[in-house]
């Protein structure tokens, strides 16, 4: 599995994405209750060898989660699952249950972080973004 | 022996990775060479020469060394259960507590970069002593446990070949 379907059901395996009824990659549709997951590159880290000559490399995955979600009045409803998967996303990685993206998964870290109101749209529609990172490690 | 070239490139700076030092994890006459310092980033030997220098009542100054004492210390050292040379130690020191046994490690220090490059310059240690000095790290790191190597016993030199496929090192005394 390539780590951008790791990092989709990741997000899949999110109690609350049964809001969401798609997540696409690079994409978000304007319908509501639609999500994208948006990969923005690798920047590695360090790069560290020792006098063996194995090589560790860490390096860093960065995604966008964007959710088009239907605007309400008081749009608490949303802003709480913003707040919510980003904890989950914490508990997850604290506890070492986030999947591997490496070659040694207890030390790695994924944090989600920034979730906030990205735009109103006029259908009626608010869409939101998360950035979520990923540090992982790879031995050569 | 004659005095040997170094088969790298000339003009080019030597690779650290060139000289390791092994373990014989096996026995003494059916040796295992495991390499020490897996994830160790800097480690250099340090050589004692015991050196004095007097000067006499014309103002010449004279010196003089003894063969050194050579100390090599790993530090830190995480414990990999990969790596058979500090599975062995963590044994004798950590479930044995076996100082003599510590004292008296079968060590081979091999100079890939000196010599030919299919039967480098070796140095075979009989007796070296090895010394942990700790044996814990920080909360959500890892484990560790640094060594001080101190070369000792009957020093052999020779030459070492390593196996291409299998990374097995075998040492042939001069």
């Amino acid at each position: 599995m390539t780590a951008l379907e790791t990092m989709r059901e990741f997000v899949r395996s999110f109690p609350g994405y049964d809001v969401l009824s798609r997540l696409d990659i690079d994409y978000t549709d304007k319908v509501p209750n639609s999500g994208g997951l948006f990969p923005s590159g690798m920047v590695e880290v360090s790069r560290r060898t020792d006098i063996l000559g194995n090589v560790t490399v860490t390096n860093q995955l960065n995604f966008a989660l964007y959710t088009t979600l239907e605007k309400w009045e008081d749009g608490a409803d949303n802003a709480e699952w913003q707040l919510e998967f980003q904890q989950w996303v914490q508990e997850r990685s604290a506890r070492g249950l986030a999947p591997a993206f490496g070659d040694d998964p207890k030390r790695e870290l994924i944090v989600a972080q920034n979730g906030q109101l990205f735009g109103a749209g006029e259908e009626g529609t608010a869409l939101y973004v998360i950035q979520i990172n990923v540090q992982f490690v790879r031995n050569y | 022996m004659a005095d040997l070239t170094f088969n790298t490139t000339s003009g080019q700076t030597v690779a650290r990775s060139l000289m390791i030092l092994y373990l014989n994890t096996g026995t003494s006459s059916t040796p295992v060479w495991s390499p020490l310092g897996k994830r160790v980033e800097d480690s250099s030997m340090e050589l004692d020469w015991s050196d004095e220098s007097t000067q006499d009542i014309l103002g010449n100054v004279y010196g003089t060394m003894k063969k050194p004492v050579v100390t090599q210390s790993f530090d830190p050292y995480k414990l990999d259960g990969g790596d058979a040379a500090i599975v062995k130690i963590w044994n004798l020191a950590v479930k044995d507590q076996d100082a003599q046994a510590l004292a008296a490690q079968d060590v081979l220090l091999v100079h890939f970069y000196a010599g030919t490059s299919s039967a480098p310059f070796a140095e075979r240690y009989d007796s070296a002593m090895i010394r942990p000095t700790g044996l814990g790290g920080e909360g959500g790191g890892d484990m560790e446990m640094p060594i001080d190597v101190t070369f000792g016993g009957t020093r052999t030199t020779g030459t070492a070949s390593k196996d291409s496929s299998t990374g097995a090192v075998t040492f042939t005394a001069a």
